[in-house]
């Protein structure tokens, strides 16, 4: 609920770092119980709880899907959840792949979007965008995901320029006892998932769990089964330790190992220059994250945090094992009445080993990065309850590109204590990624001169700049008895973002001599977007919710380079330019459940995905206290649809219609 | 210099003896489940558990859990109920809203209106929202006021003893 995360704090590290200083309570609260109410009432207290804001407060446009948005939508997945939120765009690519994104720019390589599972980062520094099929856990034990748009670097991390997406999942004490879930249908083959929460003497709460599924595959561009159906297992766990009346250590982690089909595309020299093969992806990964609060007063806290990360990815394209570890501190503390002040330090480092391919060749497989930040952002209270001036500052240090700074200017009016409005400057930078410093890659063949084929490449070698964006930002927010609506409208203007210069064609006199035309990825294309997310909530009945979003989305990119405009009209069409997303959530009775959404996209990537609208529609029962049964149809309107165009070789699948059947039992 | 701030942020000793503020204010819902009369068939048949609720984000830490750990209340024992939405925690004798909620607290208390369930709030607009009971700090103390027409409303009855220590307020 706080717009102030504290997403990055630990365990191991902390008990070094504070020694032993763990401070023995002066009452047990089953003492306190003994006291009369007259006798609590003189008693002095040590405020320990934080000053929690409601994001719904906060000067940023923000949305919250909630665990029961999640558990009455009928999605089975994290990605696909997120086209609930209200200026989000997603594109399924195939059955285990995604494209998304806010505020433009989507792609396969999408990668202006900050994702936190818990704090821990889990965008790719590959290419500075996200495995959306590694980023799974249970949804029953996700309490929130927080998806802020525009840039949110200061507070969050880097690579926060279009925005971030939040998971956070249930404390371990709020998960206690054993619930099972499993479902069946024509997508979601089987799924399975378990839990079972536990204490162990005073103060620690645990859950252990495990989660697998066998998806089927989606639709070809003819109707057929495509190959791309995947299996996945993953299991993990969470402990919450209240070590004193002031520290609270959550340790969690998990595991997990997939298999996804998939239809890659190698390059071919002669006619019809590529070749459509069944690949199949290896995706095994491991992570466990530590971190420390302390309380000090309810205006200060320090929260330390350590995760490290292991993932291993192996498919035709390339081969990739890496490891990350992480380590971030926060101090909350208000050195004056007016202000409160939070400061961070964080140093990432990374270690990734690449295996070539045909298609994709780095110079360097053994590559290993880090990257160093700090950062402070004061709230001031201009005039208390009511004028809200937000200073923030990051400088962050890659190994790329130095020191990049992302100031951040944020101010909060409440009109009445029914509407505010608020409005920031903001600025944010890409993170450069391994793709842009040393790769190579064979993207397509072509029929060229002199009978000779052409091999188009792209080269990664490395520009001195990181993407940039200035983002200025308005909202609007007002609630009335039953209705709440909220409008931003922002304008982001952009440096430096990747283009392709041609350099000069290599005669390569091989066996079958062709010619390979390197692009340089270089960034010399700049420009500006705009646009409007509005979204409003109906509390129509008592059981009866009605929401609705609609967001407007503009790009203008032109280049500075020398060639010619290569298909950025296509990354200025990459996300439709209007969206219009409407759920209904009905509960009938004590029992009954009726849900609701539909969803429609305009077209984009200049009418190349046509225009498309889906319909879920999904009924829940609850049979008893312990055990729903539901059942959901998933893009009902039509047998099959495309949601987004390639621009490498691989094959883009459509979702089909679907309908699955999901049983829980808790207890 | 950094790892000498971390370090000298995280030992900042901490002043033993006093107890926190929500260890206290579960203390203090302990009581008031001994000093309300709940309307005739609202707790259940003998031998259901009373139960006691948190919607959404729980600031107690395990202090709720801790207070009511075997302990017998108007001849029952108490359950703990926590979720996102009222429909998640299920019916409660006693609802905890969190100040992190406090958006959503006209909402909440709409769709419990008439429901016999003893609201209370963790800040002050609660009672005047038309809520039944809130806590306030003063001075470094928990205190509480009470919407007592309210209370009535859902059927209710509060000791006299807790009405002459708290603050009694009316709905806005």
């Amino acid at each position: 609920m706080s717009a102030r995360r504290w997403p990055v704090h630990a365990a191991a590290l902390a008990a070094l770092l504070a020694g032993s200083s763990v401070t023995a309570l002066a009452q047990s609260t089953a003492d306190l119980t003994r006291y009369s109410v007259e006798d609590l009432m003189r008693l002095e207290v040590t405020s320990v709880s934080k000053k929690e804001r409601p994001l719904a407060t906060s000067p940023a446009a923000v949305f919250v899907l909630t665990s029961e948005d999640i558990r009455r939508s009928g999605l089975t997945s994290v990605p696909e959840l997120l086209r609930l939120v209200p200026g989000m765009h997603v594109a399924r690519i195939d059955g285990s792949k995604w494209a998304i994104t806010a505020r433009g720019f989507n792609g396969r390589f999408a990668n202006k979007l900050l994702v936190l599972v818990d704090g821990r980062t889990v965008y790719s520094p590959l290419y500075s965008g996200v495995y959306w099929d590694e980023v799974d856990l249970p949804l029953g034990d996700i309490e929130r995901i927080e998806v802020i748009r525009g840039p949110g670097a200061t507070m969050w991390g880097a690579n926060a320029v279009n925005g971030v997406v939040n998971v956070i999942t249930r404390s371990a004490r709020e998960t206690q006892g054993a619930r099972f879930a499993i479902s069946t249908g024509s997508e979601d083959r089987l799924s399975a998932s378990a839990r079972y929460g536990g204490t162990l003497g005073d103060g620690l709460s645990w859950r252990a769990w495990g989660k697998a599924f066998d998806r089927g595959p989606l639709a070809s561009g003819s109707g057929q089964p495509a190959g791309d159906g995947w299996r996945m297992a993953r299991t993990g766990f969470r402990a919450d330790y209240r070590a004193s009346d002031i520290d609270e250590i959550t340790v969690q982690g998990d595991v997990h190992s997939g298999r996804e089909d998939q239809t890659s595309a190698a390059l071919m020299l002669t006619p019809p220059y590529r070749r459509l093969f069944e690949d199949r992806a290896d995706v095994d990964g491991r992570n466990v994250v530590a971190r420390w609060t302390r309380t000090h007063s309810p205006q200060s806290e320090s929260s330390l945090q350590v995760f490290a990360d292991h993932t291993s990815r192996h498919e035709y394209l390339l081969g990739n094992e890496r490891t990350t570890l992480d380590v971030d501190f926060q101090h909350r503390q208000s050195p004056g009445p007016r202000h409160d002040l939070v400061w961070g330090l964080g140093y990432r480092r990374g270690h990734t080993r690449l295996t070539n391919s045909e298609l994709v060749y780095f110079a360097d497989t053994d590559r290993r990065e880090w990257l160093l930040s700090a950062f402070a952002e004061d709230e001031i209270a201009i005039v208390p309850e009511r004028l809200t001036l937000t200073l923030g500052m990051k400088v962050e240090r890659n190994i790329y590109t130095g020191v990049e700074f992302q100031p951040n200017v944020r101010a909060l009016w409440a009109l009445s204590s029914r509407d505010s409005v608020w409005a920031a400057q903001t600025r944010g930078v890409r993170t450069p990624s391994l793709l842009e410093n040393g790769a190579n890659v064979d993207v397509a063949a072509a029929p060229g001169p002199q009978g000779l084929p052409v091999v188009i490449a792209v080269m990664g070698a490395g520009t001195p700049y990181a993407e940039r964006l200035w983002a200025s930002e308005v909202g609007y927010r007002r609630h009335w008895s039953t209705v709440s609506f909220d409008i931003s409208a922002f304008r982001n203007d952009y440096a430096h973002l990747l283009s392709l210069t041609p350099s000069t064609p290599v005669f390569v006199p091989s066996a079958m001599p062709f010619v390979r035309q390197p692009y340089a990825i270089d960034s010399d294309l700049h420009g500006y977007g705009y646009g409007v997310e509005a979204s409003g909530t109906w509390r129509a009945r008592q059981g009866w919710t009605l929401t609705a979003g609609y967001t407007y989305l503009t790009l203008d990119l032109t280049s500075d380079g020398i060639e010619r405009d290569l298909r950025y009209e296509d990354t200025e069409d990459d996300s439709p330019r209007h969206q219009v997303v409407v759920r209904s959530l009905a509960s009938i009775g004590r029992r009954w459940e009726a849900d609701a959404m539909v969803h429609a996209l305009g077209s984009s990537d200049a009418g190349r995905v046509p225009a498309y609208a889906r319909v879920d529609l999904r009924v829940g029962y609850r049979a008893t206290d312990r055990l729903t049964v539901s059942v959901a149809g998933l893009n009902l309107l039509k047998a099959r649809h495309a949601e987004f165009l390639s621009i490498l070789n691989e094959e883009i699948t459509q979702p089909r219609r679907s309908v699955l059947l999901q049983t829980t039992w808790g207890f | 210099m950094a790892a000498a701030l971390v370090c000298a942020s995280l030992a900042t000793p901490v002043r033993a003896g006093a107890p926190s503020e929500h260890q206290v204010k579960a203390a203090f819902l302990y009581n008031f489940a001994n000093f309300i009369a709940w309307p005739e068939g609202a707790l259940g048949p003998p031998g259901t558990p009373l139960r006691v609720c948190v919607v959404g984000a729980d600031p107690f830490g395990g202090a709720l859990d801790d207070a009511f750990r075997d302990q017998v209340v108007q001849g029952r024992h108490v359950e703990i109920g926590r979720g996102p939405t009222l429909a998640a925690v299920g019916h409660c004798h006693i609802l905890f809203l969190p100040q992190s909620e406090a958006v959503r607290w006209p909402d909440l208390l709409k769709e419990l209106r008439g429901a016999p369930t003893l609201t209370v709030g963790d800040g002050p607009p609660l009672v005047r929202l038309g809520g039944m009971v809130n806590f306030v700090i003063e001075a470094k103390r928990v205190r509480f006021e009470i919407n007592r027409g309210a209370a009535e409303d859902a059927g209710l009855r509060i000791s006299s003893k807790l009405l002459a220590l708290a603050r009694v307020v009316e709905s806005d």
